[in-house]
Order: structure tokens, then C-alpha cells, then sequence
């Protein structure tokens, strides 16, 4: 959808006007503006005869002329309308909607139809007053289901007087507060004349008329916009005031000279300007190059919230747009669905094609590392610390049992004891307790005096810390000779391992 | 009757039912399709990335294993070197047979000799594979042969201790009992 382009569509029943806007750093710009005939076929009295015909017709004038259609502001075409001032009482306060309801009941041409109907709250400092717009809600539903099922998008349907009003409301109504402006709309045997004063909407007057082509219908219209005048010179006391007339809606050059010389008639002092789509540069704030018609430049004007706020009426039936909203939303959805199945459907191969390179890789290291299976290298790595670790303990073990030295030296003994022994003693027994490092020896003697020298040369003996005699006595076997009992502490071995 | 129902539907309702219909084989066809391949992938990257950490985990334990074997052999050689100190089974066997021709060549005569059952390592320093046999030897003869026995024994190649010795004169001779502790490497010093 592009909202920088609207295409208003004028629908009269002689023919559709339409204009492209688009919106530009300098302004509006007029872009595109095309004008075709209907047939009676189509439109007739104001009312649309066949839907589909006419929504195909402008469907192919869009086509052939490169129109955008997603942003179209149609003119209402539907009879009978309501577009009117409504005083509003104040008890009224802000349930307004419910007042525009009740309203719309009293009118009697679409009592017991289905009504479109919008509002808008005018300024005005004496009272409240709202523009009031309504029509048969079938009439218009059935074109823009028509339009938007071939894809012309209808954002929106507003009487085409006040899409002419909203077209020139810049150039010559806004700021003109010392004179009462007269918009003077003619579209399909329908005249609507706006009165504004103090460049507000003060009065709209609706009145059927026959074709401006006839004389007496030029006359009808002179005298409708005169009598509007009358009144309010009149009734409101408006003398003073200058009044200026513009003339919207007679496309017809020549039509557009009657109206105006007739009016100038009947209004010489007073400005008369016809609104031609000749001039539709100087009445309206677009920029343009060629000719167009006011109304549809007013409708696609209206779709950029162009013109005053109070002028803005929207008849598209909140059905058709709860039904072009509900298609888009479906249409949306569907595609969003689509979206997601296609992404689930491109997942999976997406999902597989990973899963196989981290498949891959994962075989690729196991292969590239040629360890063993964890469980063997465990197994492995058990055996090698329990190995290492048993050899260690042998080895301290072994080392420690090298390094143990024998801690008594018996044959040292035995020598020592050999050679210090005196000639006449004896030794006829030898017990050494290697616990207390203890050596008994017992035997016999001729003399004491030998036992003693015994012990002294083994108590110099380097295999002796001490000896000493426990007993000596004379021998009980009956030989005479003396029996003794010698305690020698024995010394250790000198710790040198490498002496053995 | 359903058909029906939805012929008379409104588009809102039409469109609430559509949408929750295709939420609904969104949803599982999410889970049909896509999810088993994503708990997959998932379980890939796992497995990857513990393989990864196995790897690392797998290459340390190697290096240390190899460093634990080089240890080993470091050590095995020297256990192997001090081996040759210690009796094996084979060598106990040999000693304790031998053990009658060495006090024959010293010139005393063995009277007895008896193997200690559940001998006590004295030194206490037994175990890993190195155990402690003992044995109650005596002998008969002069006291010049006995000191070079007991010469003979103490200078033992193998590492052999004597202990608890005792001399008594009998007649002209002297029997002398001792007891012999040696020290056996089970299985040359391997496991």
C-alpha cells in the first residue's frame, strides 16, 4: 500500500471524473486526472444501477491510465442522502452518537433502511451543531464490494458538494471574515448551497433541480442561491455583510456562463466566480499542470486530512470496512501461515544439513584422535599409577632393607672372645639376647683373678660396651674349679652398610 | 450439522476458527516436524562437545599414564638394580639346599634345621612384594670352624641376618643354634 498516492472518484451520472494526488515535499501534487463518460446503464437518478459494471469500468480506467488504487475516496452516489446543519441541545452532552441515532430516525426518505451515516461537530461559539451525513447503506455497499473484490481499495465516500467545498476551502473560503461565502454545488440534478460566514459553515441547503443545461433550471438555481441570500439579509440581519458566490460542479464551459451571467443578474455587486476544472489550479493548494475536476481533486484531498476538520464526512459502511479489514486481516494471516509453513518446511532440511556437519565433525575428531575407549585408557592409566606406585613402596622397601645393616656381629664375637679368652678359662656356654643387646657367657676357671682379667680384656673389646661378672663360684660338680657367669653389653655394629 | 454451523457463521467467527486451526498444525507440525530434528541437533551438539571435552580428558590421561609408565620403568630399574641383594624363591630353595655343603666346607656338621612357619620380619620393614623367611639352624663343631660359618653367613651375597645365637660346650665340641632371617623378592621384583 502506498499512502503517499489517493484517487478521488467523482461518480455523476454523466460521467467519472478522476484524480491522483500525491503527496510530495512540496505539497500535493496533482499527478494523473481522468475523465470518462457513463452510460444510463450503469447510473442513472443519482443512484448506481449495476455495481459491477461500474466498479470493472473504473477498474479498467485505473489500468489503462496507471492509476493507484489502494487509496480511493469515492463520491457518494446513492439517493436518497441526507447531508445537513443540526442544532444540538446541550442536555445532550457527550452521547452524540446516540443523538445522530435518533436523528436519523426522524428522517423520513431512509426510515426502515439500513443507514450509513456519519458527523462531524462544527465550530460555532452560539450552540453546538453538527454536519450530518447519511444514506442507504445498501446502495453503497454494493459498490465498493464490487470495487474491492477487483482490487480497487475504497477508503472512503463523502458527498461530492462537500469534496468541492474541501477543494477550494484553502484558496477562497478560509480567512475571509469580512464577507459570507455561497458554495453553490450542482451534481446530478442536485443543487447544495454552503453558506459560510467568518470563513465558518453556517448553512447548508439541499434542493433538487432539473439539468443547468435547461434555461428554466438556470433560472431555478439563480433563485435558490438568491432566495439563500434573502434570507439571510432578511432573517439574520446580514446587510452589510459582502457576499461572494462560487460556482462548483458545472463542468460545462458553457453551462458555467449561463449560471454565472444569471446570477450576475440577480446579484450585481457581489462576486460570482464559476470553479471550472480549467481553473483548478488557481482555486485549490495542489500543484498542478493540467485540468481537473474540483470534486475528485477534493475527494482524493480528503485521504491526506486536507481542508477543515468539520467538512469531513466518511458514509463507507462500517460493515464493507469490517469486511475489507477482515479480508485483509485473512490475508495476512494466510500469508503469515504460509510464511511459517515454509519456514518449518525449509527448517528441516536446514536442521538435518547441521545435524550432519556436527555429526561429521564429531567422527572426524573421534577418528582424528586414535585414543583408545575411555573405559581401556582408565584401565590403563590404573594399572600404570598401581605399578608405579608398588614398585616405589618395593623399592623403600628394599632400599630400607639394604640399608638395615646386621646389628650384631657374631662372628666378631666369637674372634673377639677367641682371642682375649685367658689360657685356663673356659666358656661352656653363650647366649645373646639381641633384644637388649645382652651376651651371657658361663664356664669355668682355675682362678678368679683369670675370670676377672677375662672380663677386663672383654670389656676392652670393641664388640663391648661393658661386661661385668654376675656370679662367680666354685664349681658344685666337685672339679675345684670356679664356675662364673659374665654379662657383656654388646656394642652395635658401626653403621656402614657397604662393611658387610 | 457442523456444516452447517459454519455456513452460517459469521466471518469473524470463520476466521477465529481458520486461525485457530492453522495455529493449531502450526503448532504441530512444529512439533512433527521441526522440533524432532531441533532436540536432534541439540543432542548432536552435546554429544560434540562432550566428545570435545572427552578427548581433552582422554589426551591428559594418556600423557599421564605414559608419564606413569615412564615412571614406572625408571623405577622397575631400580628395583632391578638392587634385586641381586635379595634371595628370589628360586635362590631361597638353592640356599637353604646349599646350606649343609657350606657348613660341611667350614668343618662343622648341621644338627638341625627347621623353617619358622608365619615368621615375623624382625626389622619390620616386610611387604610389597618382599617377605621374610626364617629359620632355626643348628650345627656342631669346633669353635673356629663355627666363627667362620658364621663369617661365612653374615658375608652372604644376599642380604641374610642372624640372629639369637647361643653356644653350648658339649664334650670337646661346641653346638651352636642361631636363627637365619632372609629376604625374598616374590617373583624377581615383579607384579
Amino acid at each position: 500500500m502506498n499512502n503517499k498516492l489517493a484517487l478521488g472518484i467523482n461518480i455523476s451520472s454523466d460521467q467519472i471524473t478522476l484524480a491522483m494526488l500525491k503527496k510530495t515535499r512540496q505539497g500535493l501534487t496533482l499527478v494523473k486526472a481522468v475523465t470518462s463518460p457513463t452510460t444510463e446503464s450503469v447510473i442513472a437518478a443519482g443512484n448506481i444501477k449495476n455495481p459491477a459494471q461500474l466498479a470493472r469500468m473504473i477498474k479498467d480506467l485505473c489500468s489503462k491510465h496507471k492509476l493507484n488504487t489502494s487509496n480511493v475516496i469515492l463520491s457518494l452516489a446513492a439517493r436518497p442522502s441526507l447531508l445537513r446543519i443540526t442544532d444540538m441541545p446541550r442536555e445532550v452532552g457527550g452521547n452524540v452518537k446516540q443523538f445522530v441515532k435518533d436523528e436519523l430516525k426522524h428522517y423520513a426518505p431512509l426510515a426502515g433502511k439500513t443507514v450509513s451515516h456519519d458527523f462531524a461537530i462544527l465550530k460555532n461559539a452560539k450552540a453546538n451543531r453538527l454536519l450530518l451525513g447519511a444514506a442507504d447503506e445498501d446502495k453503497i455497499a454494493g459498490i465498493v464490494k464490487a470495487c474491492n473484490r477487483i482490487g480497487v481499495i475504497i477508503r472512503g465516500i463523502e458527498p461530492a458538494a462537500l469534496a468541492a467545498v474541501r477543494a477550494i476551502y484553502a484558496k477562497h473560503i478560509t480567512k475571509k471574515f469580512d464577507s459570507n461565502i455561497l458554495v453553490a454545488h450542482v451534481q446530478d440534478n442536485s443543487l447544495t448551497c454552503f453558506v459560510f460566514r467568518d470563513a465558518l459553515l453556517d448553512f447548508i441547503k439541499v434542493t433538487a433541480i432539473s439539468s443547468p443545461a435547461d434555461p428554466d433550471s438556470i433560472q431555478a438555481f439563480t433563485d435558490e442561491i438568491v432566495s439563500v441570500k434573502q434570507y439571510y439579509q432578511l432573517e439574520l440581519s446580514q446587510n452589510a455583510k459582502n457576499w461572494e458566490f462560487f460556482i462548483t460542479g458545472i463542468n460545462s464551459m458553457q453551462n458555467s456562463e449561463a449560471a454565472v451571467k444569471s446570477l450576475q443578474a440577480h446579484l450585481p455587486q457581489n462576486r460570482v466566480y464559476p470553479c471550472l476544472p480549467q481553473s483548478i489550479q488557481a482555486d485549490t493548494s495542489i500543484i498542478c499542470s493540467t485540468s481537473a475536476d474540483p470534486v475528485a481533486v477534493g475527494l482524493a484531498m480528503r485521504f491526506f486530512d486536507l481542508g477543515p476538520a468539520e467538512l469531513k464526512l466518511n458514509l463507507l459502511p462500517a460493515s464493507t470496512d469490517d469486511a475489507h479489514n477482515l479480508q485483509k486481516f485473512g490475508l495476512v494471516m494466510a500469508n503469515t501461515a504460509a510464511a511459517a509453513f515454509l519456514s518449518v518446511l525449509l527448517a528441516v532440511p536446514v536442521l538435518k544439513s547441521k545435524l550432519q556437519i556436527v555429526q561429521d565433525a564429531t567422527a572426524k575428531q573421534l577418528k582424528a584422535s586414535d585414543l583408545p575407549p575411555m573405559e581401556k585408557l582408565l584401565t590403563t592409566q590404573n594399572q600404570h599409577t598401581g605399578r608405579a606406585k608398588y614398585l616405589k613402596d618395593q623399592l623403600t622397601v628394599l632400599t630400607s632393607l639394604s640399608m638395615a645393616k646386621q646389628e650384631i656381629d657374631y662372628a666378631q664375637i666369637l674372634r673377639e672372645v677367641q682371642h682375649r679368652i685367658p689360657r685356663n678359662v673356659q666358656i661352656t656356654k653363650m647366649a645373646t639376647q639381641p633384644e637388649n643387646f645382652t651376651m651371657t657367657l658361663s664356664g669355668l676357671a682355675a682362678t678368679y683373678e683369670e675370670v676377672n682379667m677375662f672380663t677386663k680384656l672383654m670389656a676392652r673389646s670393641p664388640v663391648a660396651r661393658t661386661a661385668s661378672l654376675i656370679k662367680t663360684e666354685v664349681d658344685p660338680t666337685g672339679t675345684g674349679l670356679l664356675s662364673y657367669n659374665m654379662l657383656v653389653n654388646l656394642a652395635p655394629m658401626e653403621n656402614d652398610p657397604n662393611a658387610r | 450439522m457442523l456444516v452447517n454451523a459454519y455456513a452460517k457463521s459469521s466471518p469473524v467467527s470463520r476466521l477465529a476458527v481458520l486461525l485457530f486451526a492453522a495455529v493449531f498444525a502450526g503448532i504441530n507440525s512444529w512439533d512433527w516436524l521441526v522440533n524432532p530434528h531441533v532436540l536432534s541437533l541439540k543432542a548432536a551438539q552435546t554429544y560434540a562437545a562432550q566428545t570435545d571435552s572427552f578427548c581433552k580428558k582422554g589426551r591428559i590421561m594418556h600423557a599421564a599414564a605414559q608419564l606413569q609408565k615412564m615412571e614406572a620403568q625408571k623405577l622397575s630399574v631400580e628395583v632391578k638394580a638392587l634385586e641381586k641383594r635379595f634371595f628370589s624363591l628360586e635362590t631361597a630353595q638353592i640356599f637353604f639346599t646349599e646350606l649343609e655343603s657350606i657348613a660341611n666346607q667350614n668343618g662343622v656338621t648341621i644338627t638341625s634345621l627347621k623353617l619358622i612357619e608365619n615368621a615375623q620380619d624382625p626389622k619390620q620393614l616386610t611387604g610389597n612384594g618382599v617377605s621374610c623367611h626364617q629359620a632355626s639352624l643348628s650345627v656342631i663343631g669346633k669353635f673356629v670352624p663355627i666363627t667362620n660359618l658364621l663369617k661365612q653367613l653374615s658375608d652372604y651375597e644376599q642380604k641374610l641376618d642372624i640372629s639369637a645365637v647361643s653356644l653350648i660346650t658339649k664334650n670337646d665340641r661346641i653346638e651352636c643354634s642361631m636363627i637365619l632371617s632372609i629376604y625374598v623378592l616374590e617373583q624377581g621384583g615383579k607384579k
